[in-house]
């Protein structure tokens, strides 16, 4: 009994110390659909320019948490460089990417939330994106993508699922934007 | 009272040591480059089907826990990238004789993965795998559907609980990494896939 015990107190110390840490959010991971759909645009070359956080959002869009634990972005630990970090992977997977190229895309991260429930759960994002060409805008939208998955009341469980569940929620609102005719028109010439 | 508190570390074991944790074994496939690739100037399909895709796997975790995840599914970005990286193009296919696909898409070879893992755990304590085996066997078929190369790899991978405490996975994370990234490696430089 006294084992048992020991065991399943070390197991919950573990699992403690697991959640006492700040968590990583995953790299980002280009989405083949994605870069086909890029691909298959024809776009002319494109650079990654300036993105910043919205000074008017509600809630600070680089911090996130799951459960009451730190979940840091892996680049700079700022979620506006995840956003900015996979377009310009999905772009250099599509070879759009040229840091001489004339055209620009800039955005800004107006609502970034993570909320991790007991039976859901669900991710937000909403940016607008700027494509220029020299100083003349060519594209100015703001788009929003929620993604849901099912929770657990255990943490051991729900932490890990929101950990994994995050990223989609940035390849949806890609989607969405290379979706968007206005937004290929916005690269040719 | 004994037999309450008996039933509630019944329950509290089966919640924190019996469950299959989810993970995502995806790898971070910026660190599959194309930097060394010489370029094959053709455009393949892969096919992954649908019961493959919704696959979920159950692989021993530590502590007598498991760990699920979807091993055709979080593996297909890497499988894209370093297809990507070697050919001109490549597409999901519906099936890996999909006719019109390979005209309409002007597919020169097709990829057929099958994907087997494995996982095991040193500590008693933590359920993250400290080692994880990923085993990739990929045949690629030319445009009549004779198989013209066949690969097969293993990708291990193995994570300490101080460098997975904030990226669980990660001994899954290294070996679907090794193992597409020596899948590249072998596209790379089968002569097989030069000569259409």
């Amino acid at each position: 009994m006294t084992l048992y015990i020991l065991k399943h107190a070390m197991v919950g110390a573990a699992l403690a110390s697991i959640c006492a840490c700040s968590l990583n959010a995953p790299k980002y991971t280009p989405v083949p659909s994605n870069v086909n759909a890029l691909r298959d645009a024809n776009l002319g070359q494109a650079k990654v320019g300036s993105f910043s956080a919205d000074p008017k959002a509600s809630t600070d869009v680089n911090r996130l948490s799951i459960r009451g634990t730190s979940y840091v972005s892996p680049y700079n630990e700022s979620y506006v460089d995840y956003l900015k970090e996979a377009l310009r992977l999905e772009l250099d997977e599509a070879r759009v990417m040229n840091s001489g190229a004339t055209v620009e895309l800039s955005g800004v991260l107006i609502r970034n939330e993570l909320d991790t429930g007991m039976t859901s759960a669900h991710a937000l994002i909403e940016a607008r994106f700027i494509v220029k060409r020299g100083d003349q805008i060519r594209y100015d939208k703001v788009k929003t993508a929620k993604y849901e998955w099912e929770s657990h009341f255990v943490g051991a469980i729900a932490i890990p699922r929101s950990q994994e569940n995050y990223p989609v929620v940035v390849q949806k609102l890609l989607t969405s934007l290379y979706s968007d005719p206005d937004f290929l028109a916005a690269f040719k010439n | 009272m004994q037999l309450r508190l008996s039933l509630s570390a019944v329950l509290a074991t089966a919640l924190l040591v019996g469950c299959a944790h989810p993970i995502v074994i995806t790898p971070d496939v910026s660190q599959i480059d194309r930097t060394e690739v010489k370029p094959i100037e053709c455009n393949v399909g892969y096919f992954i089907s649908q019961p493959d895709r919704e696959k979920e796997v159950t692989t021993p975790g530590g502590g007598g826990d498991k760990v699920r995840y979807f091993p055709y599914k979080e593996l297909e970005p890497a499988l894209f990238k370093a297809l990507s990286n070697v050919f001109r193009r490549a597409y999901p296919m519906n099936s890996a004789l999909d006719a019109e696909a390979i005209k309409t898409k002007d597919i020169t070879f097709v990829f057929v993965p099958e994907v087997t893992t494995d996982s095991s755990s040193s500590s008693a304590f933590t359920w993250p795998p400290t080692k994880f085996t990923v085993n990739l066997n990929c045949k690629a078929f030319n445009r009549e559907g004779k198989q013209i190369w066949e690969s097969k790899i293993t990708g291990n991978g193995e994570a300490t609980f101080s460098e997975f405490k904030s990226d669980l996975p990660l001994a899954a994370k290294r070996a679907s990494l090794k193992a597409m990234q020596d899948f590249q490696k072998a596209l790379n430089t089968a002569p097989e896939l030069r000569t259409k």
